[in-house]
């Protein structure tokens, strides 16, 4: 019990060195004038810390700043998200070029296109330019571009011309 | 009177260097202490920036030290001292004087290291600032150098950090009743309204942190 007696008062002298324990000099000469500068700063404007927030953001910022795993799991929910719509993007396209090529395939198939058409590369060409043709029209709202027969809609935005992908030779059917 | 008394006790103070000032002086002297303090509150509230200054400068040694103690890194403390003030400068229209100025701003210290440290979690960075050179000189501490440690050539530097070490091995709770009562001498009814809990719990709490610093710290207690 002695011992024990003695080790909590050489505890006691131990923690005196924490009394010791002083900042740099001067440091407290500048401290207040410090916290008047930054409440002063905070008055015009931003807040007192430095960040020009909302108070309610900074108190959520300090919430998801105790709590990690939330906006940790709502990042990740995000990423998810975004790396959907690059998947779902990625692959539309392809599909309607795949549809396109099927067409562009089935009207080799029938004849409707000259061999040079019949070249992938040459059938996408003739693809990119058709749009590039229809979507001018759409721009221009030139009735003269109709050139598929397609019945134009009237719109709040002037006559539009539904697309409708057009291959440079006549259409099946139209013989 | 057996260990647990003995640890639960608070510790005889030192011999003051002077004679104690007769009682009605000491209560002439604490009250326009707190007379002036809500002088200087209430001049706060209206705007008055002079008075809060005085206000700052009146406590930013005891709630720093507060928090470094807490934190055991000097940047850190710097930051939540200077961010307990200007909180407390905005939250002025809210005290209620129910407590004094210096209890609510403690409080508030308080509250911003605790949630400090919880985001901090065990990433633990000291920062320890410098002893003072008065230090070299108390015989408690000399004695503590010289003769109490085994390893005699261990100095002051050395013991400063250990202690921070085995002092952030602490819980917060415990780290804190430690560094109110045995390192800033506040009393147990103080420290109780400051952690908002009974003095039993306070008593308690600093019972079981002592335990641990002396397991914490044996080679150097011995």
């Amino acid at each position: 019990m002695n011992d024990e007696r003695e080790n909590f008062d050489t505890l006691r002298r131990l923690l005196k060195v924490k009394r010791y324990e002083q900042p740099p000099p001067r440091y407290f000469n500048e401290f207040s004038g410090q916290v008047l500068a930054r409440i002063s700063a905070g008055e015009q404007g931003g807040t007192a810390s430095g960040l020009n927030v909302n108070s309610w953001v900074e108190s959520l910022l300090n919430r998801f700043g105790a709590r990690p795993a939330v906006p940790a799991a709502l990042g990740g929910a995000l990423c998810a998200l975004l790396m959907a719509g690059v998947v779902f993007m990625d692959t539309a396209p392809d599909q309607n070029m795949d549809s396109l090529w099927t067409l562009g395939a089935a009207e080799v198939g029938n004849g409707a296109i000259t061999p040079a058409g019949s070249d992938s590369v040459a059938i996408n060409d003739r693809l990119r330019m058709e749009r590039s043709s229809l979507a001018s029209a759409i721009v221009g709202g030139n009735s003269n571009t109709n050139v598929a027969g397609i019945a134009l809609e009237d719109s709040l935005f002037g006559r539009i011309q539904p697309f409708s992908p057009k291959l440079a030779s006549d259409p099946v059917g139209s013989r | 009177m057996n260990l647990n008394t003995a640890l639960m006790t608070e510790p005889a103070p030192d011999a003051p260097a002077e004679p104690l000032p007769t009682p009605r002086v000491v209560r002439a002297a604490v009250t326009d202490d707190v007379t002036d303090e809500q002088a200087l509150v209430r001049r706060a509230r209206q705007g008055d920036m002079g008075a809060y200054d005085d206000l700052v400068r009146r406590y930013q040694e005891r709630i720093y030290a507060t928090i470094y103690h807490m934190t055991s890194n000097h940047e850190d403390a710097n930051d939540l001292a200077q961010e307990t003030f200007i909180k407390a400068y905005q939250a002025l229209k809210s005290f209620k004087g129910g407590s004094s100025f210096y209890t609510w701003i403690y409080r508030i210290a308080v509250n911003k290291t605790i949630n400090f440290l919880k985001q901090r979690k065990n990433r633990i960075h000291m920062s320890l600032n410098d002893l003072d050179f008065n230090a070299e000189h108390d015989p408690d501490l000399v004695a503590l150098v010289s003769d109490q440690t085994p390893r005699r050539e261990v100095n002051l530097a050395e013991l400063q950090e250990k202690l921070n070490e085995a002092m952030q091995k602490l819980s917060d709770s415990h780290r804190l009743v430690v560094t109110l009562h045995d390192v800033q001498g506040l009393a147990h009814d103080e420290i109780a309204e400051i952690m908002d809990c009974n003095i039993g719990t306070v008593r308690s709490r600093l019972f079981y942190a002592r335990q641990q610093l002396q397991a914490l710290l044996a080679d150097y207690l011995k």
